[in-house]
């Protein structure tokens, strides 16, 4: 692994789910990187294809959805790989991993998963020490007396009381928030290079969610752990991440460092979900939902997927689809999938007709001709 | 709309998104035409829905010509027009009892012989112990089949779901009264219980479907009583319970349709299984007597002679076989149509 | 656990009450004379009054309903009309007949109906899997009488293989065993004499224990746990035999337990294909003889039955899943 290259780089990644109404293309060319000792943030709605991406990762799409294009490199190491046969179709590339490489060599030891319920991610019927345990054993090739201290030293780093009492307890005894704590503990203590949150916190109340977040920031300090953090929560975006990639039907639409992303907001989409949460930083006199509702990944919009409910949507968005590219170059490289910056894209934006969705133009991002957002 | 649905489905379950959305699609998906939908596109539902058909047609036919033209044929004036017993036997296979100058009694099927015979296509399957044409008593004893299978279920239904939703809707002492009833219907054996049923009152079909329709009871109430307890508690019931809808009326138009689906599957499976405990019953010697024919009754006559003629005791199982894998079929293609999760 | 177990027991009080009263009612109500029965068509009035008295017959029905209450609760269940020995006495001689036969053909279901539902389950809509729901769907839907003609035809008649009536216990004096001479030779004759009466009675079990499997397993399999265990590197072979069998056997166990009820009703029509003298049949020559302290007694056996499957259900769970312990899940 050389050293300019990121510790996950995913590019052009592509997962669909083959069902009897037709192709689903949930996660439909997707790249980004994360760093090491990064957080890096998916963001978007429900249906995005963001926990699809995430789980496309580990190669741990389930039937009938499968990773059908584009490449997953970690540490040097191919996750997923294609190229184009003799035949022109595309096919696993000799150096992907195997799914006997992928077990035994990555999953749990280099990347861990949290799921968003920790109220079903635990098994009923065995103890939380002895889960906890069995997969440190997998993962750090430990002796079960070693694991077990590993654990109840894990347990007691989370913030569990009486950890060495706690092992032995079944799920049911811990409330939400301590199973959460309970599968951090479980991700860590497998000691992995990357950890995969799926909406971790989605699923606890709000006072609850916010102890889990400052635990996850200082054991990431502590541990130097690189985060993948899927949300659709823009909060917990600003509070924990530190790039962010918003999705919407599959695509990445924008990428930057998080305080680009709520300064210099590039894309209508990510600026309608900024209004619709109330943000620390502004006095929103009400909240902005986003007008309608995602469309279906089976037959997507054509042009920009996102024209049907843009305020900003001309002709243009309805013909040309955008990829997303850098639009601003400063410092590290911001990039946005709208026909809006002109000079990128030069597809005759202002040059076309409106669709007249503005019906809340009022709150939208101010976008400008030249590219560059203005802040407050 | 079924397109929507399952592309959602989709996207729900790789993309376990924002909580409570899941449950409401599932709880959408328990409608009838949602099922129904569902059965439409599922090949072995079909094939099962379409066995029921064909041997609904035909029981509905040997009922028409067992009973009606056997009491038509009674009358002067129908007996003129020719109307006669067993017309369609007679019209379709040689009479179902031989001459009794000539009976040919255990022949093999047609394309086989034994030691009575050769088969012959006038007995395309045999002839029984007494002679008579295995084909047409099969085809008679469809009727029982049938008649026994969706009375004795509706009579389980009908009973099963009032005790349960009676006993979820007001819980306490009814509940635990009605249920510990239900469970001591169940402690008994079905088919002792509908043999020492048919003791007491009477050995015919009739005590036969009403007895297994009893023992059918606990099947309904349970299933009934544990989506009453959950529904109970649902915002509009406790609405219509506080604009002084009374409980009959919030059980029956409410608390009801709205169990009718997990219903249907339940009853058709149960008839499968009434069916088989109607012919278990004919095995034993309660139920329809001779000379009418029934499946059981016949394995049963055909114990006496499986060294000389094996064939005897072969069809009759055939026809049940047949007949309880149709409402099986059927059965699974409602539940999996019903529970998208468990997507067989 | 142990109170938990109580409570359960304490429960099955009123479905024993209830059986026994269930049952007196209908053996009250078949018509006929017992006193005919023991004494032939015609009898005395002297005798017939002297019989009624030894009974209790000339009592009325709510007297001899408590009598016979106290009676059971003392153990007491009668004595036999037609045989004129104690139930208990006929029961524990049938027993071990019935009971051979359940324990074997049980055994016989969850040692193929465990793995076949489990691979089925694993190896979802491939080829394995489509046999052994076919198999399982012909089990439960196959009258359990005819597949013992079917293999008496077969095995006993045209290969001559097995023995296609009666039951030996394993346990005879092989001097009463014929053609035996060595404890060998019983086992032997008394396994041949086994097989197809427990496939008779056990492929129902098979095929509905299969069904149950291979959805709970299903459904265990869609979890979030396995799903948490597989991105941890869990193998798929573990996670099928620890992280997923466990929580699947739940739905198992409760059918396993209600069959243990239905299986007697099974053994009546399996006794009578295959000429066993157990319990199925003498519950039905009870019946048929209006011998109704037989029929009390039987039945009230068979409610027993249906406790132990209650408790042994409800052990099993406990011990499965802990949450039933702490009352949460009932």
């Amino acid at each position: 692994m050389s050293a300019d290259e990121p510790l996950l780089e995913v590019r052009d990644l592509k997962t669909q789910f083959f069902t009897a109404e037709g192709t689903v293309r949930a996660v439909d060319g997707v790249s980004f990187t994360v760093e090491e000792g990064e957080i890096v943030g998916i963001v978007g709605e429900s249906g995005a294809g963001k926990s699809v991406a995430a789980s496309s990762i580990l190669r741990l799409v389930e039937d009938p959805g499968e990773i059908v294009g584009g490449e997953v490199r970690f540490k040097g190491e191919t996750l997923v790989g294609f190229e184009e046969g003799p035949d022109g179709e595309l096919r696993e590339r000799d150096e992907m991993l195997s799914n006997g490489e992928m077990r035994g060599r990555i999953r749990g030891r280099e990347i861990a998963i949290i799921f968003q319920d920790p109220m079903e991610s635990l098994n009923p019927v065995f103890t939380v020490g002895g889960q906890l345990q069995e997969f440190i054993e997998i993962n750090r090739d430990l002796g079960g007396e070693e694991a077990e201290q590993e654990a109840i030293d894990m347990l007691r780093e989370v913030g569990i009381p009486e950890p060495e009492a706690r092992y032995d307890d079944y799920p049911h005894q811990f409330s939400g928030g301590m199973r959460q704590r309970v599968l951090i503990a479980m991700a860590l203590a497998c000691e992995p290079s990357l950890i995969i949150a799926d909406e971790p916190t989605t699923a606890l109340d709000v006072t609850v969610e916010g102890q889990i977040l400052d635990l996850v920031e200082d054991l990431q300090a502590k541990y130097e752990t690189s985060f993948i953090w899927v949300t659709h929560d823009m909060g917990v975006v600003a509070e924990i991440c530190d790039r962010v990639n918003v999705m919407y039907l599959g695509e990445v639409i924008e990428q930057a460092e998080v305080k680009d992303l709520f300064y210099d907001t590039k894309h209508p989409y990510t600026g309608a979900l900024l209004d619709s949460i109330p943000r620390p930083d502004e006095t929103v006199e009400e909240l902005n939902p986003i007008e309608g509702v995602m469309p279906e990944a089976i037959n997507p919009p054509s042009g920009c997927r996102f024209h049907p409910r843009c305020p900003h949507a001309r002709e243009v968005c309805i013909e040309v689809h955008p990829e997303n590219r850098v639009v601003d170059g400063d410092g590290t490289p911001h990039r946005g999938a709208c026909l809006r910056h002109e000079e990128t894209f030069m597809a005759g934006y202002w040059g076309s007709d409106p669709l007249g969705n503005e019906t809340q133009g009022e709150t939208d991002p101010e976008l400008t001709t030249d590219g560059g957002g203005s802040d407050e | 709309m079924a397109t929507s649905d399952t592309q959602s489905d989709e996207m729900l379950s790789s993309d376990r998104g924002e909580g409570g959305v899941e449950e409401e699609e599932i709880e959408s998906r328990v409608g009838l035409s949602y099922t129904l939908l569902q059965i439409q596109r599922d090949p072995t539902a079909l094939v099962g829905l379409a066995i029921i058909t064909v041997m609904t047609f035909i029981a509905v036919v040997a009922y028409l010509d067992a009973v009606v033209f056997d009491y038509l044929a009674n009358y002067s004036f129908f007996a003129n027009l020719g109307v006669e017993q067993y017309w369609f036997a007679n019209t379709v296979w040689t009479h179902p009892e031989n001459d009794p100058a000539d009976v040919r009694a255990l022949l093999p099927p047609a394309w086989t012989e034994n030691a009575f015979g050769a088969g012959t296509w006038d007995h395309p399957l045999g002839t029984d112990h007494r002679g008579r044409d295995i084909l047409v008593r099969l085809f008679y004893g469809t009727r029982i089949a049938i008649q026994v299978g969706f009375i004795s279920t509706a009579i389980g239904m009908v009973f099963g779901t009032l005790i349960g939703a009676v006993a979820g809707y007001y819980g306490g002492w009814i509940d635990d009264a009605l249920m510990r009833g239900a469970e001591t219907l169940y402690a008994i054996p079905f088919l002792v219980l509908v043999i020492a049923f048919m003791a007491a009152f009477g050995r015919d079909l009739t005590y036969a479907m009403v007895g297994v329709g009893i023992t059918t009871i606990p099947v309904f109430s349970r299933l009934i009583r544990s989506r009453v307890v959950s529904v109970r508690e649902e915002d509009y019931i406790e609405a219509a319970r506080a604009a002084g809808v009374r409980d009959r009326n919030i059980i029956l138009r409410h608390v009801i349709p709205n169990s009718f689906a997990p219903v249907l599957v339940q009853a058709t499976l149960q008839i499968g299984v009434s069916i088989l405990i109607v012919a278990g019953l004919s095995f034993l010697g309660y139920g329809v007597q001779p000379p009418k024919p029934s499946w059981g009754q016949m394995l049963s006559n055909s114990r006496g002679y499986m060294l000389p003629d094996p064939w005897f005791s072969v069809w009759p199982g055939i026809a049940i076989l047949i007949t309880v894998v149709g409402f099986n079929l059927l059965g699974d293609g409602l539940r999996d149509a019903l529970d998208p999760r468990v997507n067989n | 656990m142990l109170s938990y177990t109580v409570r359960r027991v304490l429960q099955a009080i009123p479905v024993m009450l209830g059986i026994v009263t269930i049952t007196f009612l209908l053996t009250d109500a078949i018509p006929g004379d017992p006193v005919s029965i023991m004494l032939g068509p015609s009898p005395s009035a002297e005798q017939a009054a002297a019989i009624r008295a030894k009974y209790g017959l000339d009592q009325p029905l709510y007297v001899r309903y408590v009598n016979y209450l106290a009676d059971v609760v003392q153990g007491d269940l009668g004595r036999s009309l037609y045989f004129g020995e104690p139930v208990t006495q006929k029961i524990m001689e049938r027993l071990p007949v019935t009971l051979l036969l359940l324990v074997s053909s049980f055994t016989f279901a969850l040692a193929t109906a465990i793995p076949l539902g489990v691979i089925s389950a694993k190896r979802r809509n491939q080829p394995t899997d489509h046999v052994s729901r076919v198999v399982a769907l012909m089990g439960v839907s196959t009258p359990s009488f005819w597949i013992g003609l079917l293999l008496i035809i077969a095995f006993s008649f045209h290969l001559n293989l097995l023995p296609a009536t009666d039951l030996i216990m394993p346990w005879a004096d092989p001097a009463s065993v014929e053609g035996a001479s060595t404890r060998w030779d019983v086992l032997v004759t008394a396994g041949e004499h086994l097989i197809m009466p427990t496939i008779t009675l056990g492929t129902l079990q098979m095929a509905a224990v299969t069904r149950i499997e291979r959805s709970a397993m299903l459904e265990v399999l869609n979890e979030e746990y396995v799903k948490l265990a597989r991105a941890y590197g869990v193998g798929e072979s573990t996670i099928l035999r620890k992280h997923a069998f466990r929580n699947a056997q739940l739905p198992v166990i409760t059918v396993v337990g209600l069959q243990l009820t239905q299986a007697l009703g099974g053994a009546v029509l399996t006794e009578t294909v295959f000429s066993i003298n157990g319990m199925g049949r003498l519950i039905i020559r009870a019946i048929n003889n209006q011998d109704y302290e037989l029929v009390m007694g039987t039945t009230i056996f068979f409610g027993l039955t249906f406790v132990i499957g209650v408790i042994l259900t409800d052990l099993s769970y406990a011990y499965i899943d802990p949450r039933v312990t702490y009352g949460e899940r009932e």
